[in-house]
């Protein structure tokens, strides 16, 4: 009985880690508020607010979602441990660039979790084009985003921001893109 | 090139990029972009741009979805769950402080169970009557009852002094230095009331040792014996190695799992740790909890790394932090201090040895550690 149990458990692990990768919505949303309460208790009792704790487990989650896209990714840990201990080590950090020395306290079991350079490039490279497209500054957001994020079509680019046509909109675009390169290399 | 041809070149590298050229546009763009340098370092610079904005693409759309997971929460359904972690929480904490008590009280009723059992056996040896041995069993059972709800009594009203001196964890560390620095696992000592160590090759040996670094990310400590009977380590046999280790080397382990040194062999399986984390090996070494902070050497007697956990529900697969980072750490952190901290021997003086004497000497600078 109890072996058929763990059994099931292991399958269901098994089957979620394949949820991941085929990005099935409907069983990632189930994992997703199975575990959030357990990183908002975390981060209630750590001095932090509920909007830090959605933050937190969202950044967990973007890192489980992302570490099981790469095939030769081996989850070692059941998801709610490796949800918890990056949250964990997340919400470390911010408590160290807030300066607040606190003693955490630990609601889970948890495995000490360093992220790998891959990801950690990746963070980069994040957080400088995001803060470069908050300093980009209109109409050059939009008509980038709308291309580059949004994907799309010129014509309906230039319909939208009052551009004569297209290739009116092309050389505004290409200005824009030429703006963002230099903002980058600033920040950098 | 004026701003109409800039505009130019840089469609037709955008149309490369996103593959929407003919074939004949593509192969002519192609061996231009061979004969020409400049070309190809602005194809570079556009695609470095493009793959952070794909990033930025992806993260952003990451993000929608799990907003809208976020937003189906129940608030309801929240409230309950969070509920039942604090009730587990309160258990847990209950449970820790308590479990001290419960055993003591639990050994009591066992010596009254066990002394009433021997009392029982000397009158059954005067050989009553059956009858009467078993009225007697009852009536010392209701004395059982009795002494074990005193015995309860008593130990509630003695709770919090029965609580102080609770011994909480036990692991390793070894020495780095003469003047009595010693490393360890951070995760051991780092909500330490006391910390002491204590040796089993050299019997009597008990110092106190106070913390003199800590880092949470690396799960590496410093320890420095405050004891005013201590005077040195002596000289210190092995040395630290910068570097790294390749795959498959032989290493061994020294370390106290329970109240006495305990050896143990093994290799380099993997150069990353857990979750693919470069500060840390995997290793193939049955560990224990008490082998935390315990040291991990090549076959020529350096140490190569810190014994800093294991996966629970695999065998055989533990974790060492490395000893580049040990030495880098240190190195960023204190380097005032690191002359102090730090004084193994350049040339390790076990090379070529049999590993039996490679033991003997290691096994005074190895310690179990005590923590209340």
């Amino acid at each position: 009985m109890k072996a058929a149990m763990k059994k099931t458990a292991l399958f269901n692990e098994e089957s979620f880690v394949k949820a991941f990768r085929e990005n099935n919505e409907a069983v990632m949303s189930k994992i997703y508020k199975l575990y959030f309460p357990m990183v908002l208790h975390f981060v209630l009792v750590n001095s932090g607010t509920e909007d830090e704790a959605k933050d937190i487990y969202q950044e967990a989650f973007i890192v489980l979602y992302e570490s099981l896209q790469r095939p030769d990714f081996q989850l070692r840990c059941s998801i709610k441990t490796f949800l918890y201990s990056v949250s964990r080590n997340h919400w470390l950090k911010r408590l160290q660039a807030k300066k607040i020395k606190t003693d955490l306290k630990d609601v889970e079991e948890f495995i000490p979790f360093v992220e790998d350079s891959v990801s950690i490039e990746n963070e980069a490279r994040l957080a400088t084009i995001e803060a470069a497209m908050q300093r980009l500054g209109e109409p050059c957001r939009t008509i980038l985003e709308d291309y580059y994020l949004n994907k799309m079509s010129m014509t309906d680019i230039a319909e939208k921001m009052g551009y004569t046509n297209a290739d009116n909109a092309k050389t505004q675009k290409y200005k824009c893109f030429n703006r963002l390169k230099k903002l980058i290399k600033e920040l950098k | 090139m004026n701003i109409e041809e800039q505009l130019r070149l840089w469609d037709k590298i955008e149309r490369y990029v996103e593959g929407k050229m003919k074939t004949e546009e593509y192969l002519a763009f192609e061996k231009e972009i061979a004969s020409n340098s400049e070309l190809a370092q602005q194809i570079a610079d556009y695609q470095a741009l493009r793959t952070s904005l794909d990033l930025l693409k992806e993260r952003r759309q990451l993000r929608a979805k799990l907003d809208r997971f976020h937003a189906e929460i129940a608030p309801v359904e929240q409230q309950a769950a969070l509920k039942v972690y604090k009730n587990k929480d309160t258990w847990r904490t209950y449970t820790s402080k308590y479990l001290p008590t419960i055993a003591v009280a639990a050994s009591v009723a066992l010596i009254t169970v066990l002394s009433t059992l021997f009392t029982l056996g000397y009158l059954k040896s005067m050989e009553r009557s059956q009858q009467s041995n078993l009225k007697l069993l009852r009536r010392e059972l209701d004395q059982i009852k009795r002494d074990i709800k005193s015995t309860k009594d008593t130990l509630n009203r003695a709770i919090p002094r029965a609580m102080a001196a609770s011994q909480r964890f036990e692991g390793t560390c070894f020495a780095i230095s003469e003047k009595g620095y010693l490393i360890t696992s951070y995760h051991l000592v780092a909500k330490a009331d006391s910390v002491f160590i204590e040796s089993t090759t050299q019997p009597g040996l008990r110092y106190k040792v106070e913390l003199a670094f800590g880092d949470e990310r690396t799960d590496l400590a410093v320890l420095k014996v405050a004891d005013s009977t201590f005077h040195e380590f002596g000289r210190i046999p092995y040395t630290l190695k910068k570097g790294t280790v390749d795959l498959g080397e032989e290493i061994f382990t020294l370390a106290y799992p329970k109240n006495d040194i305990v050896y143990g062999e093994g290799s380099i399986s993997a150069r990353t740790g857990f979750e693919g984390d470069s500060v840390a090996y995997q290793i193939s070494i049955p560990v224990n909890p008490g082998n935390s902070g315990g040291p991990v050497f090549d076959t020529n007697g350096n140490l190569i790394g810190v014994v800093s956990g294991k996966l629970s529900g695999a065998e055989g697969v533990a974790f060492a932090l490395k000893s580049s980072v040990i030495w880098r750490t240190l190195k960023d952190s204190v380097p005032n201090k690191l002359d102090k901290m730090f004084d193994l021997p350049k040339q390790s003086k076990l090379a070529g040895q049999k590993r039996t004497v490679q033991l003997k000497k290691i096994q005074d600078y190895v310690f179990q550690v005590k923590v209340y």
